[in-house]
Formats: C-alpha cells, structure tokens, sequence
C-alpha cells in the first residue's frame, strides 16, 4: 500500500533523511521506530504530502498523496491540536464531513459514549484534559473507517487504562482490513501490536522486517534492549 | 467543492455563533457614533466656557502704550478697567490680589503685535480663554472706524453662492453627487477597520492551534484557504447588510428632520460613480481580504501576524493623508500611484470616483486591476498555506516549492 523508494530529505541544507526504502502492505501494523529527531515524523508529512522530498518517492496505492484523492487517511499528529473554541460536538462533525461521513453526529456520539466522554459532547474543547482532548483527536483520525491510519505516538500522556482502551480500538480498526503506521517510544506497544517495523538512525533504515526478523538480526534481545543498544549512545 | 462548502459552513456558523463578532459588528458603528456625540459636546462645551467668562466681578487692568484703544470702546465693554502705567506695577498688583487680571500692551504692538497677559494660574487652570475678550476688544476698537461695507468684507460674511456645470453645462452639486460614492468608501473603510484581523487570524489559528496536519489529510490547502475566503468574504457582506439597513431606516424615518433633510435635499444620484464604487468596494474587499489572509498564511502565530498586518493596513489608509490629491481634477503623480498601487488603489480609487475625478477608461482599468489583484494574491495566499502549514515556530515564508530546501 505504501512505497518509500530513496527518500531524501534536508532543511536548509542540513540532511534529516539520506536514502530511506521500505514498504508498508496493506493491512499490516507498521512500526516506523527511532529516537527523537531521527526522522520519522518528516517521513510521515513527506509521505502525506505536507512536505515535499529532496529526492526520492513516496506513494500510497502507487499514487502521490493528495486530500481530494479516494485513499482514506486518518493521521494522528505528533503536534496536536484542536478548534480550541468549538464544541466537542462541532469539531467533531466538521471532520466528519470534511472526511465524508453519513452520520457524523450519529458517529460521533458513538464513539464519545465508547470514550467516556458522552458527557462533554456541548464543551468547549479548550475546557477538556489534555488526555480527553487526545482521545477527540483520536475519534476524528478513526473517522470513515481509514484505509490508513497513521499515528504519532498515540498513547503519549494516556493512563494505562486509556492506553488499553486505545490498543483494543487499533485492533477494531486492524481487524476491519486498516493499514496502521504507528510511531512509538513504546516497544511493549510495537511488540503487542506491530507486523513488521523499521528502525532509523542516521537518516538511514538501520533495521527492517518483521519484528521477529528484526529480534533475530540482535540475537533474540528483547525491542526494549535493542532500542537501547542502536540509540542508547545518543543524545534524546 | 463538497468541501469547500463544509468549510464555508463551518466558518461562517462559528462566527455568527461568536458573540464578539455581534459586539465588533454593532461597537464600531455606536463607537463612531459616540465619539461624534462626544466630539459636538466638547466644542459646546469651549463655546460655552468663553461665552461665560464673567468680568462684572474681575478686577481688570489694562496699560496701553500703543494707543490703541480709546477710552470709549474701553467704556462700552462694561468692565471697569484700572489704567497701570507700567508693565511692572501691573504685575505686582496681579500678586498682590489688587488685580485679577492685566493686559498690557507695549509701544511696539505695531511691530510685535504682542499683548501680555497676567493672570493668577490657580484661576485659569489648564487652558486660558482671556486673549479672546481681548481681541473683540481690538475688532470693536477697528469697527468703530469702518463702514457696514467694510465690516462685512473684514467679516468675510459675504454670502457666496456656487453654480458648478457638467460637461452639457448642466447646473450639478459635487457634494450631493458625492454624498451615496463616500458611504460606499465608509463602507469599506469601516469593513477593513473591523474585520482587518478577523481576516489576518483566519489562517493563522489551523497552525498556532496545530489543527493544520489533521486537516490537511483531510481537505486540501486549497479547499481550506478557499472555503474560508469565501465565508469571510460573506461574513463582510452580512456586515454591510447591517451597517447599511439601519442607516437606510433611520433616513428613511428622519426624512424630514433638519438633520436629514437638507443632506436628502442635495443627494443627486449619478449611476456610474454609484456603480463604480460598489464595484470598486467588491474588488477591494476581496484584494485586501486576500492580502490579509496572506499575511495569516505566512506567519506562524497570531502575534507575529499581527505585528505584520499594520503594514498592510498603512498601505491601504495611505491615501487618505493625501486627501487632496482626489477631491479635485488636477491629477499628479502622487494621485497616479496611489491609484494604481494595488493596496493604496481602493481608497484613491474611490475617493476619485466619488468626487467625478475618474475618468470611465480609469474607473475600468482600476476595477480590473483589482480584480487580478485580488485573484493574485488569493492564489499566492493558497501556495504559501500550502507551503507553511505546518510552520509552526519558524518565521521563514516560503513561496516557491517546497523543494527549496536544498541538500
């Protein structure tokens, strides 16, 4: 479904990407893995168009990614954010129609009342926890069933049980033929949930396959002591 | 243009919605209307306060030295005034409470004209109206020594009456024909004062709120930056509509009072500048509203927008330090560059139009160059979202592709 072929990229002169490949197939959980600043966020917005490669290729469905296209992506950003003056409600339904739901009130509702957060339908959301806010977000990546679903560090400043909650709603989406790309410091999340994954460093792919295949290439070790081992000597 | 239409919707809702835009549509209108209030009051109030000014119970002295008043015109004041002979003794009898207040008047008035004034500063305060009974004093003193004919030329009472002709010869009036082609230009004036950083904020708050990735997967930056345009230019024109219906009422109700009615009198509808300068609004308005939401476009948080906006709004009040320039026919080249550069044309435009300054061919290009103007700038203000969406902290505009970041 995804294809990155020799992605370069630099800002201002200054390389973040030298010559990135892998392929994501279709209905897979990808792990794209690295410490801060290796990169992964810039592949995500080149990959969705909102940055532009230096070099190489990245397509969804064989195609460049463009918003009116029919590809259905729900990404979830590292830099979050919402219409801090709306209602839950309304920003809600906006998304909802931007991303062609029938029923986007009906949706939402749905999914606010799966979240705990039925309740806070009419606040402001500028009036919700930080946490309540993530979970909006995550509601308005999910919405209209996304053949792709990116997200970056999804479960970042979630309680174990809203992370256990937010595990059991990727399976769902998994489980419904979504392809996932997951960015996460977490690597009990990638274990549990990633097919495949890939590790970069030095703006390059220094480790990619399977997770199986990836544990084998470092003799068995755990992703916890891998991580560790190719990023341990860095400066987070 | 399914999502142009949601964005449309979402946009205009939420700010209909919005209770300070109620309070900032209907707050510029009372405010003009407050200060105009405001403004009359005070300039009654300074008459008011030299009309009173009271001398029965002021002790008044005067020296003359250069013989200018007689001692009749001192006489048909009513005031006692107790001649000193030098400036000196004048000033001690003002601190010693002999005097309240003294003029004195030295022997080389005709070449100075000079009168000093001493007065006690805890009587005065701030402003100081004394001069004023003084000069009617020197009038009356000259009066007294000219005919009717020549009070009335001094006076400059002579009562001038005007016969301004067309082309065809035709008697017109240039204020009544202006009167309709300036409140269309207080219109755009009053639109671009309230809704400058209404427009400004409008792309600013995707990215200082980092909504700008979500949306973007979404809906296009084109779809985005157009939907919006297009709610923000409705939400101009729903402001127009309620600016424009109450004053509609209110003259139509006032139709005969002595406020309204010598205005309504004089009106003389001329289609053309009336026409031109809605057309010219339209065109401004969509110009500047791409202008502003340039400007949002580029910068990465309302602050920083907003220090750039009052380079946009400059450009566009300029003309009017240049007032002159577009009320008569003698165009210049300060007249020419300001009607044709593009932030400072609305206003030279319209004023020139008003005033039946702007020739049909001029009126034509103009509204032209606005309009490419305006679908310029709307076009570069889609790129450079495209292109700075997601800067979130880095106040680094770009334009061109994003492959500008070179290896």
């Amino acid at each position: 479904m995804i294809e990155v072929k020799n992605f370069k990229m630099a800002f201002n002169g200054k390389t973040v990407i030298k010559d990135l490949s892998f392929e994501v197939n279709k209905g897979e959980i990808f792990g794209l893995l690295g410490s801060n600043g290796s990169g992964k966020t810039t592949t995500i917005r080149t990959l969705l168009n909102l940055y532009e490669p230096t070099g190489g290729e990245l397509l969804i469905n064989g195609k460049r990614f463009d918003a009116n296209s029919s590809v259905t992506v729900g990404y979830l950003p590292e830099e979050r954010g919402l219409y801090k003056k709306e209602t839950v409600i309304d920003t809600m339904i906006y998304f909802g129609e931007l991303k062609g739901l029938k029923d986007p009130r009906g949706w939402a509702a749905d999914y606010l009342e799966r979240v705990g957060l039925l309740s806070k339908l009419n606040e402001k959301t500028e009036k919700l926890s930080t946490g309540q806010q993530q979970k909006v977000q995550l509601g308005i990546c999910m919405m209209n069933n996304p053949e792709l679903l990116i997200l970056d560090e999804p479960t970042k400043g979630f309680d174990p049980v809203n992370r256990k909650l937010l595990m059991n709603i990727i399976d769902e989406l998994h489980a419904k033929g979504s392809t996932i790309i997951m960015i996460t410091h977490y690597m009990d999340e990638v274990e549990r949930l990633c097919d495949r994954a890939i590790l970069l460093k030095d703006g390059k792919a220094y480790a990619y396959g399977t997770i199986k295949d990836i544990k084998k290439q470092f003799g068995g070790k755990s992703l916890d002591e891998i991580f560790v081992e190719v990023y341990g000597g860095e400066d987070e | 243009m399914n999502k142009i239409r949601t964005v449309f919707k979402f946009e205009v809702i939420r700010q209909l919605k919005k209770p300070t835009f109620w309070i900032s549509l209907l707050l510029f209108p009372l405010g003009i209307a407050a200060v105009l209030g405001l403004s009359a009051m005070n300039s009654g109030g300074i008459e008011d306060t030299i009309s009173n000014i009271d001398f029965s119970n002021k002790k008044v002295g005067i020296t003359d030295d250069a013989n200018l008043l007689s001692d009749e015109v001192l006489a048909s004041t009513g005031i006692e005034f107790t001649k000193v002979k030098t400036e000196e003794a004048g000033r001690d009898m003002v601190k010693n409470n002999d005097l309240d207040l003294y003029y004195y008047v030295s022997e080389d008035f005709v070449e100075s004209h000079k009168v000093k004034i001493y007065d006690r500063a805890a009587d005065t305060g701030l402003f100081n109206f004394y001069s004023i009974p003084f000069a009617n004093l020197l009038k009356l003193n000259v009066y007294q020594k000219l005919s009717p004919e020549e009070i009335v030329l001094v006076e400059n009472t002579v009562d001038y009456e005007t016969v301004d002709l067309d082309a065809d010869g035709a008697q017109v009036s240039v204020m009544g024909q202006a009167i309709v082609p300036i409140a269309i230009l207080g219109i755009f004036y009053i639109l671009i004062c309230v809704f400058g950083n209404r427009l400004t904020m409008a792309l600013v708050e995707e990215k200082e709120n980092r909504i700008s990735e979500m949306i973007l997967t979404s809906v296009s930056a084109k779809n985005l930056v157009i939907g919006k345009i297009l709610s923000l230019i409705t939400l101009g024109f729903i402001q127009i509509v309620v600016f424009v219906i109450p004053i509609i009422a209110a003259v139509i109700i006032y139709r005969d009072s002595p406020m309204v009615a010598p205005y309504l009198a004089i009106i003389d509808l001329d289609p053309i500048r009336v026409i031109g300068n809605i057309l010219l609004l339209l065109m401004s308005y969509f110009m500047f509203a791409g202008a502003c939401m340039m400007v949002g476009s580029l910068m990465p948080t309302a602050r920083d927008a907003s220090q750039y906006i009052g380079i946009v709004m400059m450009g566009v009040v300029m003309p009017l330090f240049f007032m002159n320039n577009f009320m008569t026919g003698d165009a210049n080249l300060v007249t020419y560059i300001l009607s044709y550069f593009p932030l400072s044309s609305p206003i030279a435009l319209m004023m020139r139009n008003a005033f039946g300054n702007l020739p049909a061919y001029e009126l034509l290009i103009g509204i032209i160059e606005l309009g490419v103007a305006s679908a310029f700038v709307m076009r570069l203000t889609v790129k450079s979202f495209q292109k700075n969406a997601i800067n979130f902290s880095v106040v680094k505009p770009h334009f061109g592709p994003r492959k500008a970041w070179k290896k």
